[in-house]
């Protein structure tokens, strides 16, 4: 099992390179000044003398290569840059950014679990009932709106409409801003804290409800028509223990790897969400340093989040072992 | 690579799987299966309806309604008041520089459809002529263009998206050519394997026996046989490019005024949306409805090429 994890870490490391090389080669094409982003914004007259400095600075009087090259050397010896902008270190913004980012997406995760397993598995166990073909129907419809369609309704429902109309004080939500406090690293400390969390969880986890539920209703009725479960029932288990201790436990892998993705895509991916709902977390930080060709930043966040998701890929390949004995890995 | 694409990916691997016994696809049996898809009839009725919107808009509404700023060769447009709730002649009020909504929406329609259709037929072109190339002739040809994908696929989407618009500039032409350079890599994966499975059978040796070129085989034989799962993969990416569209809009490196873009619209609608949430709601649910139909038919169509994965 060592010795798989370290083929796939093996396997990921040109990838994560060359995709990060890309981006840096990409953006050198950009026709602005990296030095006039610095000194100030467009439309400046920038004194020689600072120009040479900032050029030493940042090292712009290099040719592209050579800044290749150290960009490479700083990020081993684990230095991302410098921002354009702020003049800070990326890993400043990394580290600003990158917590309140997994909290969204574990909140966010949560959600999809308890919702969507729920719901796939009553959908399975009651084929063909109402529920279940409202659930198809809902499902389908859910998994191809767009997150800020999704977004937008919420906010206009529980945080304004809430307040304008006086609704029930636990109706009342935030459309926009960050928690500051935490609880555990993943609770909101202040009183009014998971209001601002809970409509963006919502929106971002929304789609991926309906995805993990027909995924659960799918693998559930698969599981249902095997041998063992037959077996279980012919021994004379009640329904419950059938359901739960064998369908469910069975049904859950494929489940595991989609909610395990999804938290590697979520961390990074939220752009949308984050910018509804003005969230202070990755996504959003990349799309702003993007348009404002802060390289450094662009490409300092965007290696910790496809690095985070690429671990997080490994980790579920090796979770499955775990889940099911009769998995084994070649070395 | 988001899940549900990779789910895409798979159902639409599924398909070619179940899809090469008894001829399948003559098109009155596909037709009939995929009316019994309500559904997915539904979605391709309000294709229809968002196809005719784009076609005939100039007949429907008045491009300088939608536009605006053209307000001296008519008085009688522009010249609206600004943010007018939804009424008879105003049927969705009008936005905050006094252009009546329900034009801009119909244009819209016309963005998004050109904006879907172009990038999937430039994406399912590249796609299927690099997958084609993998698939037929593997060694480095194979690596060089899988690898090239996994890297590809590695960024996330919309950050490569925003860089590359950033890079060639704001402008519908440049979505679309970026929208089409980063789409064909499942169009890739997904022919590719066709081929592999395609190009072992008896009738493509029967064709090398008897003396076609490569490039022939490839074209008359194989990609008329594993074109399929393609195809399904293509209606349903037309859906993802329209929304890929109007996030880039939404997030300001998309479409620029006065183009008659709903996610820009929804854009703009988004300060408003306190006191006119109409501004917002409208482009919003045409976007929802559009995306929607896409995926119900692509979702008819891929039950209909393969009578046996009943769901």
């Amino acid at each position: 099992m060592l010795g798989y994890a370290i083929r796939r870490v093996a396997q990921a490391i040109p990838v994560v390179f060359l995709a990060i090389s890309l981006l840096f080669f990409l953006f050198y094409v950009l026709p602005g000044d990296p030095v006039t982003i610095i000194s100030g914004g467009t439309g400046r007259n920038i004194p020689e003398a600072t120009r040479q400095n900032i050029e030493e600075k940042y090292g712009f009087d290099d040719p592209i290569p050579v800044q290749f090259v150290n960009y490479w050397k700083g990020v081993l010896t684990g230095d991302l840059g410098t921002s354009y902008r702020t003049g800070t270190p990326v890993w400043e913004t990394v580290k600003q950014v990158a917590p309140n980012s997994i909290r969204l997406a574990l909140w966010a995760l949560m959600l999809e679990a308890v919702i969507g397993i729920g719901v796939g598995l009553v959908s399975s166990v009651k084929r063909y009932s109402f529920f279940d073909t409202l659930v198809t129907l809902t499902t389908t419809i859910a998994m191809a709106i767009p997150v800020f369609v999704t977004g937008y309704l919420l906010i206009y429902f529980f945080a304004i409409r809430s307040f304008q109309d006086g609704w029930p004080a636990w109706m009342r939500m935030r459309s926009g801003g960050t928690p500051d406090e935490w609880f555990l690293f993943i609770f909101p400390a202040s009183d009014d804290g998971w209001r601002k969390l809970i409509l963006p969880a919502i929106a971002l986890a929304f789609v991926q409800i309906a995805v993990i539920a027909r995924m659960m209703r799918a693998t559930m009725l698969e599981t249902i028509n095997t041998d063992y479960i037959r077996t279980a029932r012919a021994k004379g288990l009640t329904e419950r223990a059938v359901v739960f201790r064998h369908g469910l436990r069975n049904a859950l892998i494929p489940i595991v790897t989609l909610i395990g993705l999804d938290f590697g895509t979520l961390v990074g991916a939220a752009v949308l969400t984050e910018t509804v709902f003005s969230y202070n977390g990755m996504g959003s930080a990349i799309v702003k340093a993007a348009q404002l060709r802060d390289v450094p930043v662009v490409l300092g966040l965007t290696m910790v989040v496809v690095i985070v998701y690429l671990f997080v890929n490994l980790l579920i390949d090796l979770s499955y072992g775990m889940l099911d004995p009769r998995i084994r890995y070649e070395d | 690579m988001t899940a549900i694409q990779e789910e895409l990916e798979a159902d639409a691997e599924l398909v070619h799987e179940g899809g090469d016994s008894a001829d399948p696809s003559g098109f009155a049996d596909v037709w009939k299966r995929f009316k019994r898809n309500k559904l997915a009839v539904v979605g391709l009725v309000i294709i229809g309806l968002l196809v005719f919107c784009a076609l005939f808009a100039p007949l429907i509404v008045k491009l300088e309604s939608a536009i605006g700023g053209v307000s001296k060769l008519d008085p009688e447009v522009g010249t609206s008041p600004a943010r007018l709730p939804p009424s008879a002649q105003h049927w969705f009020g009008t936005d905050k520089t006094g252009r009546d909504l329900f034009a801009r929406v119909i244009y819209g329609a016309r963005i998004s459809l050109l904006v879907g259709f172009s990038s999937v037929i430039l994406a399912t072109t590249i796609g299927v002529v690099l997958g084609a190339a993998a698939g037929y002739y593997g060694r480095w040809i194979d690596s060089l263009v899988m690898r090239t994908t996994d890297v590809a696929l590695a960024l996330p989407y919309i950050v490569l998206a925003i860089a590359l618009v950033v890079v060639f500039g704001r402008s519908l032409l440049t979505i679309i050519l970026v929208l089409g350079a980063l789409g064909w890599m499942s169009d890739a994966r997904i022919f590719r394997s066709s081929i592999i499975q395609q190009k072992s059978l008896e009738y493509v040796e029967a064709a090398r026996a008897i003396g076609c070129s490569d490039r022939r085989i490839i074209a008359r034989h194989l990609v008329p046989n594993s074109i399929q799962p393609v195809i399904v993969y293509a209606t349903l990416g037309i859906g993802t490019a329209i929304l890929s569209e109007a996030a880039l809009s939404f997030l300001g490196v998309g479409a620029v005024e006065p183009t008659p873009s709903w996610g820009l619209m929804i854009n703009h609608g988004r300060a408003a949306l306190r006191s006119d949430p109409h501004l917002l709601f409208f482009p919003a649910a045409f976007l929802a409805i559009t995306i929607v139909a896409f995926t119900a038919v692509g979702d008819g169509l891929r039950d209909a090429l393969d009578p046996k994965l009943k769901r």
